[in-house]
């Protein structure tokens, strides 16, 4: 199944871009998609971030749905 | 300590007033409330200049910052004459001219643990304008310890965060980002660039939220992030909820004082055991025709001056990926803007990769370039 994700602050830094299409493995969880994610891009595990499922901030545990939107949401520090 | 409005606050703050969800009910409300801004920079800057327009009674800003020639172009309150002022008292002077009929206090201080505690207590909203983690910790922390809710504003290069925690038993900053983020204090480190607009936009944001809480009107952002995006235009909404993040806090009240909130660049304390060099024993092994290797670990995108070092350049973020490159022999000598990152790094590498052959430059790039800027002078002073 795909999923839309967006990417926020330090992290599409990170990933090089913002918005991106992904083809995960279906009843994957939120958990398991950081896994690939911090996978795919080292640095990433460093983050501290957090998952945003259809605007609603997600358990770990949750279970992604084909179409999903998912967003990955660092804290910004800039004031 | 609440005083009736008079006729000139009737007169002054008439278009408030005129709003059937504020009249002079609103505006008392207004009047009795007490707001302190934490941060008198690109965010509080904008957030002051709403809220002490507004009428709000009591204003405190606390900042311990002096007013620098780059702040000018988003921290509004200031001008060219207030350079090398105190942003607490700069911002005073100015907004009392905007507003004279409320109280503002300038608080000159830097917010760590032993004051946050009573500074909370005297006010009814907290409003974070701060720029590091180690502060919004504190805030955070502080503000659940003392029942004060606290609006919340943040920007990373061309988008921004606002929230409100801690309201009526809402969720808290740690209900998103439960620990300080020490992992990735090595990418936070570097100054980022920023249109002013943008903290224009969330400052004004912040005040907004004052004002709703204040009025007891609309839909105040809690347990509710709004995100921003300038380039875009989007903005999007997204829910989360409270965790016993807050009740950690709550229950660990006696260790607020003496836990470890001080991981920001400017007051790191890295163990001793990483060796420094000065920029005159490098020019000292240069004269003797050492060999020597230098990496930069700056970000790619911070700019370089010509008279620098040519180092390697690997961003501090990137080094472990690059590590091969690093010779494990000899001098090598790390090097960044301030000889903060590059203490961390060569610390990481000592720690955790066996090196131990390797150098921080003390003082970074920065100390390389005064050092190169005398010594041309020097020669200049000695040729003429």
């Amino acid at each position: 199944m795909m999923i839309k994700l967006k990417y926020h602050g330090v992290v599409s830094e990170i990933i090089g871009t913002e918005v991106e299409v992904l083809e995960v493995d279906s009843n994957s969880s939120v958990d398991s998609l950081c896994n690939m994610l911090n996978e795919r891009w080292s640095k990433l595990s460093t983050v501290q971030y957090k998952v945003a499922v259809n605007h609603s901030i997600s358990n770990t545990n949750s279970i992604l749905e084909d179409e999903d939107e998912v967003a990955i949401l660092p804290p910004f520090s800039g004031g | 300590m609440s005083t009736r409005l008079t006729d000139r606050d009737l007169e002054r703050y008439s278009r408030n007033i005129l709003l059937n969800e504020v009249g002079t009910e609103g505006q008392q409300k207004l009047k009795d409330a007490r707001v302190l801004v934490i941060g008198a920079g690109g965010l509080g800057c904008p957030a002051l200049q709403y809220l002490v327009a507004a009428g709000i009674g009591t204003i405190g800003i606390v900042d311990f910052d002096i007013v620098d020639e780059t702040n000018l172009q988003r921290q509004v309150l200031f001008g060219t004459s207030d350079v090398g002022l105190n942003k607490a008292i700069a911002a005073k002077k100015r907004l009392e001219s905007l507003n004279p009929l409320i109280e503002i206090r300038a608080i000159n201080e830097k917010l760590d643990q032993q004051n946050a505690l009573e500074l909370f207590s005297g006010y009814d909203i907290v409003l974070d304008g701060t720029d590091n983690f180690s502060s919004r910790y504190i805030i955070s922390d502080a503000a659940i310890l003392t029942g004060t809710p606290v609006v919340y504003g943040a920007i990373h290069r061309f988008e921004g965060q606002v929230s409100v925690f801690n309201y009526e038993d809402g969720p808290s900053y740690r209900c998103l980002f439960p620990e300080l983020p020490e992992a990735s204090v090595i990418l936070n480190c570097s100054e980022q660039g920023v249109l002013g607009v943008l903290p224009g936009i969330i400052g004004s944001y912040q005040a907004n939220e004052v004002m709703k809480i204040i009025l007891q009107t609309g839909e105040v952002l809690s347990g509710t992030m709004m995100l921003v995006d300038i380039r875009s235009n989007k903005t999007s909404l997204m829910a989360f909820a409270k965790t016993d993040a807050v009740k950690r806090v709550l229950e660990s009240r006696e260790s607020f004082l003496t836990n470890d909130y001080d991981f920001s660049c400017e007051n790191h304390h890295v163990a001793k055991s990483v060796k420094e060099i000065t920029v005159e024993d490098v020019q000292t092994l240069l004269n003797r025709g050492e060999r020597i290797q230098f990496v930069d670990v700056r970000e790619t995108t911070e700019p370089k001056s010509p008279r620098e070092l040519l180092g390697l350049r690997i961003p501090s973020g990137e080094i472990l990926h690059s590590i091969a490159t690093i010779e494990k022999d000899g001098h090598v000598i790390i090097y960044c803007h301030s000889g903060v990152r590059s203490e961390k790094v060569v610390k990481k590498l000592q720690d955790e990769y066996a090196f131990e052959n390797l150098l921080s430059l003390k003082g970074g790039a920065k100390a390389w370039v005064r050092f190169v800027k005398e010594s041309e002078n020097n020669i200049e002073m000695e040729l003429s």
